[in-house]
């Protein structure tokens, strides 16, 4: 008779299911590893949108624009001549505010800056990069309408982003509205 | 003191917030809006004003640049006689000289901070004693009421400045009896023999040659250019015939002129065709040429429609109040302005000795520190004046911001002097203005940058007199002392951008070197970078040597404006000496000595290798047709594929023969595309940053080209084939754009670039004060470490104008590039292919530069052309 020593197994029956996971997730986390943060910065959260700034004054469009019929223009002048729309100075506020809310705790820090001539630190909302040279007059000129890329501001209570404002979202526009300014030296320079 | 409340409730609020703030993906950054916005300001839209910088008491007009109230970027004032829009280097490079840290910050006594009470007490005291007031020489109407109330008071007044117009009018006086001031026009010169001119800084003179030089063809009538000259200058350059001559040779080789040239036969073609060109021909003296010089350029260019006289500009040039003070039995002295102890070391020592001192200044400079009390001064861009131009031209003054440091004026100063109550600046001019110009309102005077038709009038009996001028004899080494052309006097050795800049025919950056033949050196045994030690009796001066070919035999040019001892930090870097030391002496010892200094040089040789570089003939070839440039301008076949055309075509043509070589261009570019300095070692290293650089090429007999290189914009750019990551691409305009902030860094572009213009940042080379920053142009992106950048065809101004249409709804304005816009002598032409471009590329001297390579390049040349005389062979 052969006798057989009995080898117990190297590796227990389980290990073949551990290395197919293994290697599964091997795949799946590479995979992630390089989707993730392009799928994060395509995302509403990292490029800032639908999220409300907390702002000194708790300013309201919706009051301004829909209650008082202000337009966009009147407060943000620079929009259809300069490369900035232009935050109003707190003069342009006080053409109205030195009449009416003059004694409301919503507008002090507005009276305060108005008194003491030091600018109201607002938050910024729409940021973009440096290397980027938008410019918002030829959009004007172009009669591109402010909410096409800020949405509808008059219905905010606090200004928000809508847009991504990506490189993305730009050029896609520019594609189909400006097929000739899609040179790099159109934002970049 | 209130102790801080702070209720369990609003804590949890301000958590929340900050929690809540905390949770935002993006940093927070604030705007911050005015509270009272000026009405003339709109922020995002560049606000333009005019004004002038003043230099030795003469006014050059500029128009001034400002962003949401900083000034970043100075063009010149087309309307503005002295500069017609066009610029210098140093004029370029002012706003780096307003933003600089170095500037003097307060009030000192025996360097303590002091308040300006302690000055008006001093003043009150100077007012009582003796008192000298030592000046900058001065133009301006307002300064010279109060000097003569000085006078009135009993104090003496005196103007010093080292190189500012004194040998002219010397000369004028010699020969016309009392100092007048020659005034040039060339506007219909045929023939001009510059002796030792500078024609080059000179704005609206370079203009009026380039005018009268003009090469349309062959047939093309153009002026001859002749320069007599110890040193390499950017009018040797530029001339058609050229001759290197010891200082001293000067004033024998005019009097050999005024005899018909005698026996040489170069001299007498040279006299025979200025006869030939009748009143049309005109011998023209530079500031450093002696008395003698001038006087004999005067009897030169009697009956000449191209010079006439006027009595000086500046308030009693010529006169012995120019000199230096004796400082004799004197209490106070006040300098107010200019570096007396480092342009002038026997001064210095005078100056120690005085009783009380005081010094206005933009500078705790060599004076500064020797003098008890100092004032900070107001720059160019800060303050309220009034001074003329070269021609008399009456110029308002008006400043772009506020004092940056609180500084004072001239006329301030002098008030208090005097003991009279503050009056604001502005007020005072406005009070005074109908006084000086009666015919302009003060406000469009100040709109319009110069007040017209106040020129001084020409002298109509002012005619030279035949006497008798005596040369110099020869001297075995005679020295040539010279304003530096981008330092002057040392008056902007703190300004790293004009010491970073390249000298036109040595390339040398940062440090002094003394300019010598190579014969001369030979004989010496001493090669470029030696230290050589210059000495006259008990004077001496050690500085490295530089081989400049085409230099005079036996002379030395030693520039000033090195060897600086105050506390500035950038003036005191650079390798040298105070050439003021030997301020006077004729004859020089040259000593080589031991010492070897590596000397920055920015294009070593000098030869183009027998290859066609720059081009260039004479007048007579293009005529004949022997020059065949066609040859350098037909399409190159190629296998690329074209690109997509659209829009306007950008393109741009550079004339070699109206080029100068002056540099603004490159000073220009740097200002307006927020170039970086690097410092001397990366200089070394081939790592300058200036996107635009001027070669110069030196054939075998001497004779110069000057080539301006920058990026060709080809059409089929080698840069763009190579790139891995589409950072460099090409726009259906037709430029080579570089877009940083896709660029890796991996320089294969600049590799493949035949033209070498791309340049790299090896390091963070921008500037991370906060003082520096102000003046950077916000409409061009600052550059980070690793990127490649070059030449745009500064394309921000190209946007701006196409913005600006769309906007206006109007056909777009072609805008000019910087350095366009800064060329004295107009020879950089940009436009549109087909219409600013079309008619100076069909010239039949147009070409391409390695036109071989097939890149087809939108920048094009006009050949350098030479009107030479028949008469002179070689």
């Amino acid at each position: 008779m052969q006798s057989f020593a009995r080898v117990s197994a190297l590796f227990p029956p389980w290990s073949n299911t551990a290395t197919y996971v293994a290697l599964i997730a091997a795949v799946v986390l590479g995979a992630g590893a390089l989707v993730a943060p392009i799928v994060y910065a395509r995302s509403p959260y990292a490029r800032g949108q639908d999220d409300p700034l907390l702002q000194p004054i708790a300013f309201d469009h919706r009051h301004h624009v829909r209650d008082d019929g202000i337009a966009c223009l009147y407060c943000h002048d620079g929009a259809d001549r300069s490369a900035y729309a232009g935050i109003p100075p707190t003069e342009r506020c006080m053409g109205c505010h030195a009449q009416v809310w003059n004694d409301s705790a919503a507008i002090a820090p507005l009276l305060e800056s108005w008194k003491t001539g030091t600018p109201i630190r607002w938050q910024r909302v729409h940021s973009l990069p440096d290397f980027v040279y938008f410019d918002h007059s030829v959009h004007i000129a172009r009669h591109l309408d402010c909410s096409t890329c800020h949405g509808r501001v008059d219905e905010m209570a606090a200004v928000y982003q809508v847009a991504p404002l990506s490189m993305e979202w730009c050029v896609d526009c520019h594609r189909r509205l400006a097929p000739t300014r899609t040179t790099c030296s159109t934002c970049h320079r | 003191m209130s102790s801080l409340k702070l209720s369990r409730r609003s804590l949890f609020k301000l958590a929340g917030a900050a929690s809540l703030a905390a949770c935002s993906s993006r940093p927070a950054r604030a705007i911050l809006p005015y509270a009272k916005q000026p009405p003339e300001l709109v922020p995002g839209i560049a606000s333009y004003y005019a004004t002038a910088l003043v230099e030795d008491g003469l006014a050059t007009g500029v128009i001034v640049e400002a962003h949401e109230g900083r000034p970043t970027k100075i063009e010149g004032n087309p309307d503005h006689p002295s500069s017609g829009g066009a610029t210098r280097a140093i004029e370029q490079a002012a706003v780096l000289g307003l933003y600089d840290p170095d500037r003097l910050q307060e009030i000192t006594e025996r360097s303590e901070p002091a308040p300006w009470q302690a000055i008006e007490r001093a003043l009150a005291v100077a007012r009582r004693g003796r008192t000298h007031v030592l000046l900058e020489p001065t133009s301006s109407p307002l300064v010279i009421e109060l000097i003569a109330r000085l006078r009135n008071a009993g104090m003496t007044v005196s103007f010093w400045s080292p190189f500012e117009k004194r040998e002219s009018l010397a000369g004028n006086a010699i020969v016309l009896g009392r100092p007048l001031q020659t005034r040039v026009d060339l506007t219909n010169a045929d023939v001009i023999v510059s002796l030792d001119g500078d024609l080059a800084s000179d704005l609206p003179r370079a203009r009026q040659l380039s005018d009268r030089r003009q090469v349309i063809d062959g047939t093309s009538q153009i002026a001859r250019l002749y320069q007599i000259e110890t040193c390499y200058s950017t009018t040797g350059i530029i001339a058609d015939h050229r001759r290197a001559v010891q200082p001293s040779e000067l004033a024998r080789t005019a009097s050999a002129l005024l005899a018909g040239g005698g026996d040489d036969p170069w001299l007498a073609a040279v006299a025979r065709d200025l006869k030939r060109a009748g009143t049309r021909g005109v011998v023209i003296a530079g500031e450093r040429a002696s008395a003698e010089v001038h006087a004999l350029a005067a009897q030169l260019s009697a009956g000449s429609q191209c010079v006439a006289y006027c009595e000086p500009v500046v308030f009693e040039a010529g006169t012995p109040s120019h000199e230096l003070p004796d400082l004799e039995g004197v209490d106070t002295l006040l300098v107010l302005g200019g570096n007396p102890a480092y342009t002038s070391p026997a001064f210095a020592a005078k100056l120690a000795a005085a009783q009380t001192s005081m010094y206005l200044g933009l500078y705790a400079n060599e004076t500064a520190q020797m003098c008890r009390f100092v004032v900070p001064a107001q720059h160019d861009l800060e303050r309220w004046d009034v001074a003329r131009g070269d021609d008399g031209t009456l110029t308002p003054i008006q400043p772009l911001i506020e004092p940056l440091f609180g500084g004072h004026s001239v006329a301030e100063m002098l008030h208090a002097l005097l003991g009279d109550r503050p009056i604001d600046a502005r007020d005072e001019l406005a009070a005074a203005w109908p006084k000086f110009a009666p015919a302009m309102r003060f406000e469009a005077a100040l709109a319009h940058g110069a007040v017209p038709k106040t020129a001084a009038p020409a002298i109509a009996d002012a005619k030279p007199s035949r006497v008798p001028i005596n040369a110099p004899a020869p001297v075995a080494i005679e020295l040539a002392l010279r304003p530096h052309p981008f330092l002057h006097d040392g008056r902007y050795s703190n300004n790293p951008w004009l010491q970073e800049l390249p000298e036109t025919v040595t390339k040398l950056v940062w440090d002094q070197a003394a300019q010598l033949s190579p014969a001369t050196a030979l004989a010496h045994g001493i090669a470029t970078g030696d230290v050589v030690e210059l000495s006259s009796f008990d004077r001496a001066i050690a500085v490295p040597a530089i081989i400049v070919p085409g230099h005079a035999e036996g002379a030395i040019t030693v520039p000033a404006g090195y060897g600086r001892k105050g506390a500035e930090r950038v003036a005191r870097e650079p390798v040298g000496a105070n050439a003021f030391e030997l301020a006077g002496a004729r004859e020089v010892r040259l000593t080589r000595t031991d010492r070897h200094i590596e000397l920055a040089v920015e294009m070593e040789s000098p030869l183009e290798h027998h290859r066609p570089v720059a081009l260039g003939g004479t007048l007579v070839e293009l005529r004949d047709g022997k020059l065949a440039l066609g040859k350098y301008r037909d399409a190159v076949p190629t296998l690329l594929t074209e690109m997509p055309r659209s829009g306007p075509q950008w393109a741009m043509q550079i004339d070699q023969t109206t080029c100068t070589g002056c540099a603004a261009c490159v000073m220009a570019c740097a200002a307006e595309n927020n170039s970086p300095v690097v410092g001397k070692e990366q200089v070394i290293r081939g790592r300058d940053m200036h996107w635009l650089r001027i070669d110069r090429y030196i054939d075998d007999g001497g004779a110069t080209v000057i080539q301006p290189m920058t990026c060709q914009h080809c059409e089929k750019a080698p840069c763009e084939y190579v790139c891995p990551v589409e950072a460099t691409t090409h726009s259906p305009e037709g430029l080579n754009e570089m877009t940083y902030n896709r660029c890796v860094g991996t320089r294969f572009c600049s590799n493949n670039c035949p033209y070498k213009v791309r340049r790299f940042n090896w390091f963070d080379f921008k500037s991370h004060d906060p003082l520096r920053q102000l003046g950077a142009n916000p409409n061009v992106t600052v550059r980070d470490r690793g990127v490649m950048e070059k030449c745009t065809y500064c394309v921000q101004r190209l946007r701006r104008a196409e913005i600006d249409a769309a906007v206006e709804h109007r056909a777009i304005t072609v805008p000019k590039t910087a350095c366009a816009q800064a060329c004295p002598t107009n020879a950089i032409v940009f436009g549109r292919l087909d219409v600013e471009i079309a008619e100076v590329r069909r010239r039949p001297h147009s070409y391409a530069e390695l036109h071989e390579q097939g890149t087809r390049p939108r920048t094009q040349y006009l050949a350098r052309i030479r009107n030479t005389n028949p008469e002179i062979v070689g």
